[in-house]
Parts: structure tokens; sequence; C-alpha cells
């Protein structure tokens, strides 16, 4: 589906032609739910590479991936797989791991964005790295959203429920039932993301929307 | 955010002020801190002979590790350090352990203290911390793009829950559901693991 279909499925969900949600306020919405798909799903990942500066161990990637999520997995220049660990893992294995020369071989993230190498190249170097990544925002009539086609109806399931939130009441109560649906269908793509996490040996999987009690989340609606 | 606010500019709100607003998205980015979110790593400490105390960096939330040139300094409380050693505050040598606790709040304490041996050597702290307060001047924080809509919900859970003429107690407790489902998420991939 297209921005402009998407943005007709919205309209025609809230019973209105633009006059009073406008098409920036719907392309806003589609992009927020775009936006939660892949945060709660992990379903869009990117593999490219990182520069490495000669004995440097702690890098920021959010300044290079804009788009970054969370690490998949990360290899050297030479095509080995750095283990995924923690600091205290790497202080274990390398008793001063921050100094010391060599390629890297195993890896620690901390935080939203903050990697550590283990060991550090001594000369500038780069490693390619498989990271989750956030959705390109819809811009334009023909752009078409990065998550998987069969998911394309959730989004405008999610933009009305977001759209009605201003007028609160009956008016967004009737609208919590999409709402539902969206997560309905996120969860199921989490099934799909977490076998493929398991086959490609990555290390965080998506966030457990099973075992989440919503019931007080959507408990008020029930789908028109 | 106007558009979620049921506007279209800040005139049309008689209820919230543009600066009230960016006060809820600083409140919600101190919140999110807490959660260990936010971690950097701070190298521009070198250490000086006899000095055992060092400030720590700014924002800084708490420690997830230090270290000097010979590697990983473990933690200690004072009183682990009484029981090491009873001269403690004057012992000189390469640091081994470090302390939050022995100096004033803010500040690192390191054991023994550094000698000339050590002079300029650089003190490594990987921690946690508070991003820069976020204002109408200073709108950016570093978090990954669908985090940016915590903060929308977070806003909107105060702006609806206050009292006001655009409360809507109903939509604020749907918008902390909100928020809280957030936070699990955030926790759950980017939270405090070391």
């Amino acid at each position: 589906m297209t921005t402009s279909s998407l943005q007709a499925a919205v309209w025609n969900l809230l019973d209105d032609d633009g006059t009073y949600y406008p098409a920036a306020n719907v392309l806003g919405a589609l992009n927020e739910a775009q936006r939660f798909f892949c945060l709660l799903t992990l379903c869009l990942e990117m593999t490219s590479s990182f520069p490495l500066t000669a004995g440097t161990a702690f890098y920021h990637m959010l300044p290079v991936f804009p788009d970054w999520l969370l690490p998949r997995r990360v290899l050297n220049s030479a095509g080995q797989r750095l283990r995924p660990g923690r600091l205290n893992v790497l202080d274990a294995l390398y008793p001063n791991w921050t100094n010391s020369p060599g390629t890297p071989k195993r890896y620690a993230h901390l935080g939203f964005d903050l990697l550590a190498i283990c060991q550090q190249p001594t000369e500038n170097d780069v490693m390619l790295v498989t990271y989750a990544q956030a959705p390109a925002p819809l811009e334009n009539p023909t752009d078409v959203p990065e998550i998987r086609e069969n998911s394309h109806f959730a989004l405008p399931n999610y933009a009305a429920y977001a759209l009605r939130q201003p007028e609160g009441g009956q008016e967004f109560r009737k609208f919590l039932g999409y709402f539902n649906d969206f997560l309905d269908e996120a969860q199921a793509v989490q099934m799909l993301v977490k076998a493929k996490n398991v086959d490609a040996g990555y290390e965080r999987p998506p966030f457990e929307l099973e075992r989440m009690d919503r019931s007080r989340l959507v408990a008020w609606g029930k789908r028109p | 955010m106007l558009g979620r606010l049921g506007a279209q500019a800040w005139d049309d709100l008689e209820w919230l002020t543009e600066s009230e607003l960016y006060t809820y998205f600083d409140e919600a980015a101190k919140q999110l801190a807490r959660s260990g979110v936010f971690v950097d790593e701070d190298s521009t400490v070198t250490l000086s002979a006899g000095e055992s105390q060092y400030t720590t960096p700014a924002g800084w939330i708490s420690s997830v590790r230090v270290s000097g040139a010979q590697g990983v300094l473990r933690p200690a409380s004072t009183f682990e350090l009484e029981a090491l050693d009873s001269a403690w505050e004057t012992a000189q040598g390469p640091p081994y352990r470090y302390s939050m606790d022995a100096g004033p709040l803010g500040t690192v304490t390191l054991y023994p203290q550094p000698t000339a041996n050590q002079q300029h050597e650089t003190l490594t702290h990987v921690y946690h911390r508070f991003p820069p307060d976020v204002s109408t001047a200073q709108t950016a924080v570093p978090v990954p793009e669908p985090v940016a809509d915590y903060f929308a919900y977070f806003a909107l859970q105060r702006a609806r829950g206050k009292e006001s003429e655009g409360a809507m107690p109903e939509m604020a407790a749907h918008f902390a559901e909100r928020v809280q489902m957030y936070e699990q998420i955030l926790a759950s991939y980017w939270g405090e693991q070391e």
C-alpha cells in the first residue's frame, strides 16, 4: 500500500475526507504507527559498515546510524563475528581490555547506543554491523511503508486510534479495538522475528508482547 | 504535538504553554534516565599525584565501570576501605579501588592515592547519565527515533491530567498506560544490565 492509499484507509475508518483530520495529521499518525510497530517487533534490519578509530574502545552509534535501535550481529573486517558480552565479562577475559590492541573479538552494548569494542585495532578499521532499524518516515503519496506488506493494514488501525485521542470519551473509546488489532498483528510478526533471531543467533529478542497484560490498555474499547 | 492536543497553533491553547510542554519533555527525559538508558564514557580526567578525589562527569547518575591505565578498578564502600587499610586516606600507590561514597556526592575517590608514577594517566569512566536539560532552546535528546513517542505520551499524560479546561482524566489514565508500556519496552531493550 502507498501512503496515499493508507491515508484513504484512515479517512475511511474515521468517516472523513480530510476535512476534520488533515492529511498532515494523518501522515503523522501513520508514521507513529510504523515507528511503534518496528519498536515492538524489531522487524527491520540493516547491515552497514562502521568506521573504527585506532585505539578507541567506545563508540556512540546514533551519530553514525540515525535509524539505530539495537545491534543484531557485528563482524570485524576479517569477517569474524564479534561475540556479545557485558563489561564484567570483558574485564574477566582481558584485564585491561580498553587499552588492548588487537583484532576486535567481542563487543558490549550499553544503553541506547554505546558500543564497547574489545580489542581495539592499531590502525583505523571498519566493522560490519547488522542492527535493528527504525523505519524511514513516509513523506510522499507514493512512499511505501518498509514493514512487510501483509502488515500494512495495521497502520491505518493505529492511525485512526491515535487521531481520535484529542477527542477523548466515547469518540476515542470506539477506536481502542483498532489499537488492539494493531497489537495483535505486531504480536504475530514478533513470533516470526523471534524464530529468525534464534536461527541467526541474535542477542536480544523483541519485547514480549504476548506476556504483557493489555487489559487496562484496551479495556474500554470494543471494535465497532 | 499541537494536533495531539486538539489545536493548530499555540494561540488556540489557553490551558497549556509551550514552555510547560517542554517541562514535561524534560521530566520524561529525567525519568527515562533513571532506568539506565543513557550511558556515556568519559576519558577527560587525568590523575594527579597525591590527589584521591576526582569530580564525576556532567550529568552523572551512577558508575558502570571505572578504569585506569592498569585496568579496571574494583568498587568499594568506605567501610570496605577502612577494613582493608586503616590508613586508606593517605596510602599511596597505583589505584586499584574506587569509592563513590568516600567523598562528597559527585566525586569518585581512588585508593590508594596516585603517585608521581601515575601522574597524567587517564581515568576512564563509563556511567549512567542524565541527558542535557530539554527546553525550547535545547530540543534534541539523543534517543532512537521511536523513543520520541515516549516523550509525546508522557507530555500528553501530564497535560491531560492537570487541572485545566483541557483536562481529560480518562485520557490521562490511558496515556499513563501507554507510558508504562513504553517504559517496559525500553527497559527490555536498553535498560540497566551491568
